[in-house]
């Protein structure tokens, strides 16, 4: 199995093999761009992705090898979140740094399969709790003027638990 | 069907004052009454219900003037989603439900009880079936169906009893209709709640069911329910005999005195919110203040105190968390490295968003400035689906939707807007902005519907691909529609349950030549179904789903015309051919049409023996078979068609009485060896 090189932003190399770097749409690009899949030295720079993301990136990307591509067509598709399966919902128990930088690395390697399944795990985070514990989930500041807290809430007044 | 019956009671208790003492003493009665009805259970047993008096009440102890105990039978249906039998019969409809048990404690298939159109979830598979919209939005155990009853009296509910009388177990929620205008949910089925299905060798024979699940503890007034049904667990239609209310009474004044309570609180609660933090007096104070308060926190500094708190986190609290070995530098410097929510970029913050049912959506907005803007934005609006949050929709809401959803091209309000929540003039105002660019409108069971609505959506929305218009049927029509003659680009119409002019279905049909879904189950005799299907064969031959369940006056001859329609999957005919006799004309469409996967014949008792042997040698793409009631196929014929038509997965064969009882056992291994669902009550209760 033909492998390639990936270097971190901390410069750490990841000998990978070249089917799973290529689900990440951003590396498949630069393999057939620069025709670098000859070339078994060749080293593919990440700047972006540091090692502990990338080793991640790649946990990830080995274990869902063999999934079906992903279809470009948005608009059909099903918003459900409650379909992360048990293997990813266990790879994403980790901080929220963690987790966002994994979004982060997913959307500059374009990994669509990734960058939805941290999405979703976001949007449970957010599902159901009041603006309170969103807040303080995410360690966000309220910075409404009260005249624009008194707008909002009259909007929301329809979903306020009766 | 009216709502009549229900805003008389409303309207009375909306006319009266109050003296703010009587309204302590009637929260501690209510109180009372509850701890009472905990203690001794006095109609919550559950043998309670076999002694009647013969009236839809049953009567208990009486509590002096605290109000009695009162078990109550239904008085009259207000709206339902789906039926299987027809208005004007007396089968299968939701007016079975009104009135006593009159087949509980039996078990089976009984005409006398109100039972819905589907079952499991062959209606999904079949080619017809439509996606939700704005998915996101539905709980966990989604509604398929629903029936709204009234009570002749109002009480506080303390049980609500659901008599099932075949296919037990599609109760999903019971809603109670509060006299202070809003809808409680009393009870919700978990995932964990629904019946499994049966495997196929499981014949069990099942038991009729009192159902009456645990209710969330409330004080709601109510004299209206609406049950939610799943159907997707069930085996085969579920049939409900009646559902009996059962609670304590409460005087006239005491509602009155309990909707001034809840404006009273309203108003109260409106002010409170103005209120701004707890630095006023000692007895007021914002959640903090009154948190320590509950934990007995009492710091010593009495006066300015929040200004000492503040300081103390300002200047103390690194030195607190250091001298109480809380790392605290350690925790600082990790929480100002890590990446945040907000530092990811805007179109990920937007993607992650487009994951949040509306609720959550809005819900986000109220969190910061940040995710008001990010909340609001065109792109999340493009699907919107009220339907989960019928009893929430009000005119303001859409109102609000409006401003936000100038992208909009799906919208689902079915189900929204009963009980005047949601204004015609409202609706026409948030089409004439935002319907031009819809190209999926759902408006099922929608009660604010009036003529003048239905002419905007013909002439604001010409660029609609689908409408919905199901149980818009009212008295009288609403569909003199002329207006909706100007739509040219239809793909699904959907007119289950909704009374139409045929003049006007007929040059609807001729004007949207890319039709391929049609609906038209129980559109009442008006209409001619020979001349819909000549118009189908002549303009429509597009068309993939074609529904006529329980149509009138379709003969042959539209059989025949219908056969020209080439693409067809699947063509439901229950109950629309009756008695006709169809020579030549099931033949030339099995064989003009060989893409078709569900074919349902229910009751159509001219099928021949030479009929079913076309099906099983034309049929090869069938995968649901309904023959329900066709009395001269006999076990060969069915074995023909379970060997021929090798995709087949659903074949009902109830009400077919030439097979014979012997043969029932046999037919029961078929089903095994074919890997086919065979539905007969006879069968499953044969063993």
């Amino acid at each position: 199995m033909p492998t390639i090189k990936l270097q971190s932003s901390d410069e750490e190399i990841f000998d990978t093999d070249i089917q799973i770097a290529k689900c990440s749409g951003t590396i498949r690009t630069m393999l057939e761009d620069c025709g670098m899949e000859e070339d078994e030295n060749a080293i593919v720079p990440l700047p972006n992705v540091n090692s502990t993301i990338l080793r991640k990136v790649l946990t990830w990307a080995n274990y869902h090898k063999d999934d079906p591509q992903p279809t470009e067509d948005d608009e059909s598709k099903e918003k459900r979140t409650d379909d992360i399966t048990s293997w990813d919902a266990d790879f994403l128990k980790v901080d929220q740094g963690t987790l966002f930088e994994l979004i982060l690395a997913a959307n500059y390697l374009d990994i669509k399969g990734l960058l939805e399944l941290t999405c979703k795990t976001v949007a449970n985070m957010i599902k159901g709790k009041t603006p309170e514990d969103i807040r303080k989930t995410f360690n966000i500041k309220k910075d409404f003027t009260p005249a624009e807290e008194e707008q909002v809430r009259k909007e929301n007044e329809w979903c306020e638990e009766k | 069907m009216s709502l009549l019956a229900y805003d008389g009671g409303v309207d009375d208790g909306n006319s009266s004052d109050t003296e703010p003492d009587e309204l302590i003493d009637f929260t501690a009665m209510l109180m009372e009454q509850r701890q009472h009805g905990d203690n001794d259970g006095d109609c919550n047993d559950s043998s309670s219900w076999l002694h009647g008096d013969g009236d839809n009440k049953l009567q208990s102890q009486s509590l002096d003037n605290q109000g009695y105990c009162l078990g109550q039978y239904v008085l009259g249906v207000l709206d339902f989603s789906s039926q299987y039998g027809i208005d004007y019969s007396i089968s299968y409809t939701a007016a079975n439900v009104i009135g006593r048990p009159t087949k509980f404690p039996a078990y089976g298939d009984y005409p006398e009880t109100f039972t819905m159109r589907t079952y499991g979830d062959w209606w999904q598979c079949a080619p017809s079936s439509m996606r939700e919209i704005q998915s996101q939005n539905l709980p966990t155990l989604p509604t398929h169906d629903f029936i709204v009853v009234y009570f002749e009296k109002f009480v506080v509910p303390t049980e609500v009893a659901i008599f099932e009388t075949f296919n037990p177990g599609g109760v999903v929620r019971i809603w109670a209709y509060n006299i202070t205008k809003h809808w409680t949910c009393l009870w919700e089925a978990k995932s964990s709640d629904m019946i499994q299905p049966r495997t196929r060798s499981n014949y069990a024979l099942r038991d009729s069911r009192r159902f009456a699940p645990p209710l969330k503890k409330t004080n709601v007034i109510t004299k209206t329910l609406r049950i939610d049904f799943n159907h997707s667990q069930l085996n085969y239609y579920t049939e409900i005999d009646a559902i009996m209310l059962c609670g304590r009474t409460v005087s006239m004044r005491s509602m009155q005195q309990l909707i001034a309570t809840a404006s009273a609180s309203a108003s109260a609660s409106a002010g409170l919110q103005r209120l701004d933090g707890g630095s006023r007096e000692v007895t007021s104070g914002g959640p903090i203040t009154n948190k320590l308060r509950t934990l007995k926190f009492q710091p010593s500094c009495r006066e300015n105190y929040a200004a000492k708190l503040h300081e103390f986190i300002n200047n103390d609290l690194s030195q607190f968390l250091i001298e109480n070995n809380l790392e605290p530098g350690q925790q600082l410097n990790s929480s100002v490295s890590q990446t945040c929510l907000t530092d990811l970029p805007f179109e990920i913050l937007l993607k992650i968003l487009s994951y949040l049912d509306l609720k959550s959506l809005f819900r986000m907005g109220q969190v910061s400035r940040l995710f008001y803007d990010i909340s609001t934005h065109p792109l999340l609006y493009g699907e919107l689906s009220l339907k989960p949050y019928w009893q929430l929709t009000n005119s303001k809401l859409l109102c609000t939707l409006a401003r936000r959803a100038t992208m909009l091209r799906k919208l689902d309000l079915s189900w929204c807007g009963g009980f005047g929540e949601v204004s015609p003039t409202e609706f026409k105002k948030f089409l004439t902005q935002r319907g031009d660019n819809l190209t999926h409108l759902r408006l099922n069971s929608c009660k604010f519907l009036n003529a003048s609505c239905i002419e905007t959506v013909g002439i604001v929305c010409d660029n609609l691909i689908e409408l919905s218009l199901r149980n818009c049927a009212i008295d009288p029509p609403l569909l003199n529609f002329s207006c909706l003659a100007n739509l040219k680009n239809l793909e699904r119409l959907d007119l289950f349950q909704t009374a139409f002019e045929s003049e006007l279905l007929l040059s609807m049909l001729e004007g949207n030549r890319k039709l391929k879904h049609l609906n038209l189950a129980f559109c009442g005799v008006s209409v001619n179904m020979d001349n819909v299907a000549t118009h189908l064969g002549t303009y429509n031959t597009q068309l993939v789903s074609l529904d006529m369940w329980k149509a009138h006056f379709l003969s042959a001859r539209g059989l025949q015309s219908l056969a020209r329609c080439q693409h067809l999957e699947e063509l439901d005919l229950g109950w629309c051919l009756r008695e006709a006799t169809l020579g030549d004309s099931l033949h030339q469409l099995l064989s003009n049409c060989p893409k078709l996967k569900k074919l349902f014949l229910s009751a159509v008792r001219g099928i021949t023996e030479r009929d079913l042997v076309h099906i099983a040698t034309l049929g090869k793409n069938l995968e649901q078979l309904d023959l329900m009631g066709i009395l001269n196929i006999t076990h060969e014929r069915v074995y023909d068609i379970l060997v021929h038509c090798t995709k087949l997965q659903l074949l009902d064969l109830s009400f077919c009485d030439s097979i014979m009882d012997r043969d029932l056992d046999v037919i029961a291994d078929w089903s095994r060896l074919f890997n086919v669902d065979i539905k007969s009550s006879r069968i499953y209760n044969a063993r």
